[in-house]
């Protein structure tokens, strides 16, 4: 398969980059260069109160990169709806990373209202973009919703803790025709590439960068780990041999 | 002595700005008002009494007295 035929498709959006980036907890500054490092085409951003004198942070983001506006800060469906009709006025399009979280110390999130959530507003239109703990049959409920694809959790939000929940998101990947993207917890480009490996579609990261020593080094990390964990999957790893060894010298020939 | 420009035209009416009082925004359209904050026009959405006002609709929207005002921008955040 060449590279130019695999493409990520959301919402008939078609990416070439698996790598979605956040911009929290990072200065401004470093955007420019994270997103080129990643080569990111999609960056996920927040709704806040506007503080005037804080910086624009769309004077930050390169021509033709897409805005995945989020819902951050919603506990509830009715916010997160609120949330999702001032991003689209904002942003101008119809993608919403929605997140429902009504709990404050682990942030997980509201999967029942992420539910309800994702259907009223696939129903407007949106291209809706869930995050939610991963459990096979929300994902389905979430499908048959509308949602245009599904962010399953590896760890809790911001903890870099790696695949947490990974044999949980394999059976999202196996049983989820739409896009599963890992989004929360990756820590490690390592991580990033396993999820990969496992047919994961795309990775979502943020704190991981922010929180390294080089962000842009970082950055680029993971752009080579999610392609090499992307190629990995589309090469169909080997078999795993449980009990014994194989050679893979011949056994014949040997010279005593 | 005359009262002062504003509180004839304008009243001491208070408008409520992402949830903090203001007390001279009343009378002014949207866009003066926006411009004045120095908020950038592209990345804001104003919600008033919790309707979206339309970029286009700026001009034409009067604050009036007790409205509330909701200036939301993006921010950085993410995971």
């Amino acid at each position: 398969m060449s590279e130019e035929a695999d493409l990520l498709t959301i919402g008939g959006h078609t990416f070439t980059s698996r790598f979605i980036l956040g911009s929290g907890k990072y200065s401004y500054d470093l955007i420019d260069s994270a997103i080129n490092q990643a080569k990111a085409q999609i960056i996920t951003m927040a709704l806040r109160r506007t503080d005037s004198a804080e910086e624009n942070i769309l004077n930050y983001i390169p021509e033709g990169i897409t805005i995945l506006p989020n819902t951050s800060g919603s506990t509830n469906a009715e916010e997160a709806i609120r949330t999702a009709h001032l991003a689209r006025e904002l942003s101008g399009s119809h993608f919403i990373k929605l997140e429902v979280v009504p709990d404050k110390k682990y942030l997980m999130p509201d999967n029942n209202e992420t539910v309800k959530a994702t259907e009223v507003l696939a129903n407007e239109g949106f291209i809706v973009m869930p995050y939610v703990l991963p459990d096979l049959n929300v994902a389905r409920q979430l499908v048959d919703a509308g949602a245009a694809t599904v962010m399953p959790l590896a760890a809790p939000i911001g903890t870099n803790k790696g695949l947490a929940t990974k044999d949980l998101i394999q059976i999202l990947i196996d049983e989820i025709d739409v896009p599963i993207i890992i989004d929360a917890g990756i820590g490690r480009p390592s991580e990033a590439a396993s999820a990969m490996e496992m047919g994961a579609d795309a990775i979502m990261a943020n704190t991981s960068m922010a929180t390294a020593q080089n962000i842009p080094l970082m950055a680029e990390a993971f752009r080579l780990a999610v392609a090499a964990g992307r190629k990995a999957y589309l090469a169909g790893p080997g078999r795993i041999i449980e009990h014994g060894a194989v050679a893979s010298s011949p056994l014949a020939g040997l010279s005593k | 002595m005359p009262l002062p420009r504003r509180q004839t035209e304008r009243g001491f009416f208070m408008v409520t700005v992402n949830g903090e009082p203001l007390a001279d925004a009343a009378g002014q359209n949207l866009l003066t008002f926006l411009q004045q904050r120095k908020t950038p026009v592209d990345n804001v959405v104003v919600e008033l009494n919790g309707t979206i006002i339309h970029r286009p609709e700026y001009e034409e929207t009067l604050i009036k007295p007790n409205d509330k005002l909701e200036l939301i921008s993006f921010v950085g955040g993410g995971r």
